[in-house]
């Protein structure tokens, strides 16, 4: 960029544009509206009593003005875009709103003007921010490629038809699911488990280890539903085929509790046999202890946080059970040597 | 093809579910009607307390035919009540009316100020002070003990270091070999992370193991039993014991971590009370100073604790005078169904008669005049070598 005003040229040629097309819409607008029956409770008439009355009549725009540039921090450029603006305002807080309203807000110079006091571009500082910008933008891709792409490419494929029958089963779902979760845990997922650094390190560490914990046991509950799932699918076709077997047979189901009695034996022994599996266990496991994990983790923060309010922490209290715990038996231990000097008392 | 459908007998189906309609608006107005499921009814007095510990003695009947006093210890993971969940069906009231004289602990439900409570406390500390309790309370030198489930485990392990105050022990649908796989609570638990789960809770709430039990037969006892409730719903007493069950099942203390953690880690991952590598406060538990005659009772269908996690038990005991009783039914059902009723409470209560040998009162070791009164929490005076058995 060789010019900074180049930059605003386009920039404000874009913004006519814009405003124009916003006037060019509103005077079509307000056609419509005011060529409905006047008896008519149109829309536009309700939202408009409803704005318009929300604003004070006959109050002070200098006021308004005022308290507007205040709320802002008083900064000079503020008052500069409500100026800008305030034609608008006041057209709607007098009713006569009109598309020429709009005139001023299309003024490149005015606007120029507002944009220079608000954030006093030069060119240096233009390129430099440019430059980074640019820079973050390499990064952001060369972290978050792998992931992306993956993901660009399995939604294209999907999109394509690009599928066996065998894709749209559940286990390949959880398969793809997979890949996709390792990729991000080796691209941007990286950010969770980054070392912080700063005054917050701890809770910082603590957050992402807490998310991290939390999306494994999201993960493992996935798994853990879809093992569920094809188990019940299975169950369910197996119960059809004996329906089949009984309608071949020329029988009948007399009364409900018999079908409901084969749904329920069908269900249980897969179900079973399930659970029986060496694959099972270990996912329910992972599953729970994933659960388990994240809760602990959960634990902690809000022990963190609670660490400013006059209550006694889960930690303190532990504390607290175990010195109590420890208290009792000594005092047990007293106790029952003393019931020996007594009985020993009592025998001599 | 046909309709699968029509393998219905539609006219059959419909008249079937109108019925059972009929039963389920029956049943709701008699729900309605229920304002208390009563529990635990047989007579029964607090005889000692320990911090969250109750120590019951049912009331005994006239004719006494058994003179050794037998303490029932049930599972830390569900309620004691179980034993006599319903008048008519109380495993107690039958112990009780074939002459049994019977105490019962109640655990009670563990606080997180109970989360240190480990193994050693449980069976050295608080079944200990128990045991002695009884003794004082029925003036009896010995008990003998009947563990149940889980107690049961507590119990073999109490007598293998307590042996001289354990007359006779009854072990029912208890496990001791960890090593099988036949039960999926036993797969399961091989790989679960402990310590992950007492980290992360201290007592473990008892809904989650209750949720691994239901999930060891989930059609059944989650979808089945209540379309079962059907019918029965019409009939007051019925639906009552229905909702005794379900008020049992769903009744589950929480689990001291401590206690939870060596439990699952000594015995079901490392099944060190068979290897007699377990340890409670620093004594090895050997299975084989188990002197006294025992009654290892195991279920068929047993879904929680099948016979492979029991029987190896007999194998491993010092003492000749061993059975093995084999009960027909499931997990629950030795202690509610009804050949339970007449078959099995009059099993033990005949094995016990038959091993009732008078056992001398050692004076000495009780108390001058027995207290009415709650025992106030005390461990006792170690017994004498010359009690051993």
């Amino acid at each position: 960029m060789e010019n900074p005003s180049d930059y605003f040229d386009g920039w404000m040629k874009m913004q006519q544009q814009a405003f124009n097309v916003l006037r060019e819409q509103a005077l079509q607008m307000q056609s419509f509206y005011q060529n409905a029956s006047a008896d008519s409770d149109n829309p536009f008439n309700n939202w408009s009593k409803a704005v318009f009355q929300a604003f004070p009549v006959g109050a002070d725009a200098n006021l308004a003005k005022d308290t507007f540039s205040k709320t802002l921090y008083g900064n000079e450029a503020m008052q500069k875009l409500f100026e800008l603006w305030q034609p608008l305002l006041n057209a709607i807080r007098d009713k006569t709103i009109d598309p020429a309203s709009y005139s001023d807000l299309t003024d490149p110079t005015k606007i120029k003007q507002v944009v220079d006091k608000l954030f006093n571009f030069d060119l240096d500082a233009m390129n430099q921010l440019q430059k980074n910008a640019s820079q973050y933008a390499d990064l952001y891709q060369q972290f978050g490629k792998p992931w992306t792409e993956a993901a660009k490419s399995q939604s294209s494929n999907f999109m394509q038809g690009n599928f066996t029958p065998s894709d749209l089963q559940p286990e390949a779902w959880l398969i793809q699911m997979k890949a996709l979760y390792s990729i991000f845990e080796n691209a941007t997922g990286k950010v969770f488990s980054a070392p912080a650094v700063g005054k917050d390190r701890e809770k910082m560490e603590l957050l992402s280890k807490c998310a991290k914990a939390m999306s494994t046991f999201a993960a493992n509950n996935i798994e853990y539903q879809q093992m569920m799932q094809a188990t019940g699918q299975e169950a369910m076709q197996d119960v059809v085929k004996a329906l089949a077997a009984k309608i071949e047979a020329g029988e009948k189901f007399e009364q409900f509790d018999e079908f409901f009695a084969l749904w329920i034996d069908t269900n249980e022994k897969a179900f079973y046999k399930l659970f029986q599996t060496e694959a099972f266990s270990q996912k329910r496991n992972a599953l729970t202890n994933a659960g388990f994990n994240a809760r602990k983790l959960y634990n902690e923060i809000v022990e963190r946080e609670l660490v400013e309010l006059p209550i006694a922490r889960r930690s303190e209290m532990d504390e607290v059970y175990k010195i109590i715990y420890e208290l009792r038996k000594q005092v047990k231990s007293l106790e029952s040597t003393i019931q020996e000097l007594k009985n020993k008392d009592q025998q001599s | 093809m046909n309709n699968p459908f029509s393998s219905f007998d539609a006219k059959s189906v419909m008249k079937h579910l109108g019925e059972l309609n009929s039963k389920l608006m029956k049943g709701a107005e008699l729900l309605t009607d229920i304002s208390e499921v009563d529990v635990g009814t047989a007579p029964k007095q607090l005889i000692y307390e320990e911090d969250k510990l109750k120590l019951y003695h049912y009331k005994p009947t006239d004719d006494k035919s058994c003179g050794v006093p037998v303490l029932v210890v049930y599972a830390l993971v569900n309620r004691p009540y179980m034993l006599d969940i319903q008048p008519d069906r109380s495993f107690i009231r039958n112990l009780l009316e074939l002459g049994l004289d019977v105490y019962i602990i109640d655990w009670g439900y563990p606080t997180q100020a109970d989360r240190y409570l480990s193994m050693d406390d449980y069976i050295n500390g608080y079944m200990d002070n128990c045991v002695e309790a009884v003794r004082k309370n029925a003036k009896s030198d010995k008990v003998s003990l009947m563990g149940v489930c889980q107690g049961g485990t507590f119990s073999a392990i109490y007598s293998a270091l307590h042996p001289e105050k354990v007359q006779n022990l009854i072990t029912l649908v208890a496990p001791f070999d960890f090593s099988t796989n036949d039960g999926l609570l036993f797969h399961w638990s091989k790989t679960m992370d402990v310590d992950a789960l007492v980290d992360a809770y201290g007592v473990v709430p008892g809904n989650i193991l209750n949720d691994g039990f239901l999930m060891l037969m989930p059609f059944n006892l989650n979808i089945k039993k209540y379309v079962d409730m059907l019918h029965v719903m019409e009939d007051k007493e019925k639906l009552l014991n229905f909702l005794r069950m379900e008020k049992w099942i769903f009744d589950s203390p929480g689990q001291a971590g401590e206690c939870l953690r060596q439990f699952v880690k000594d015995c079901y991952q490392g099944n060190k009370l068979i290897k007699g590598k377990l340890k409670l406060g620093g004594k090895t538990v050997d299975l084989s100073k188990i002197t006294m005659p025992i009654l290892n009772i195991y279920a068929s269908a047993d879904h929680l604790v099948p016979p492979a996690a029991t029987k190896p038990f007999n194998d491993l005991v010092g003492t000749e005078d061993k059975t093995l009783y084999e009960f027909q039914g499931g997990h629950i059902g030795v202690f509610v169904g009804s050949r339970s009723q007449k078959e099995l409470a009059p099993a033990i209560s005949k094995w016990l008669i038959e091993r009732d040998a008078p056992v001398p009162v050692k004076t000495t070791a009780l108390p001058k005049k027995p207290t009415a009164k709650p025992v106030i929490a005390t461990r006792p005076k170690a017994v004498k070598k010359d009690n051993k058995q």
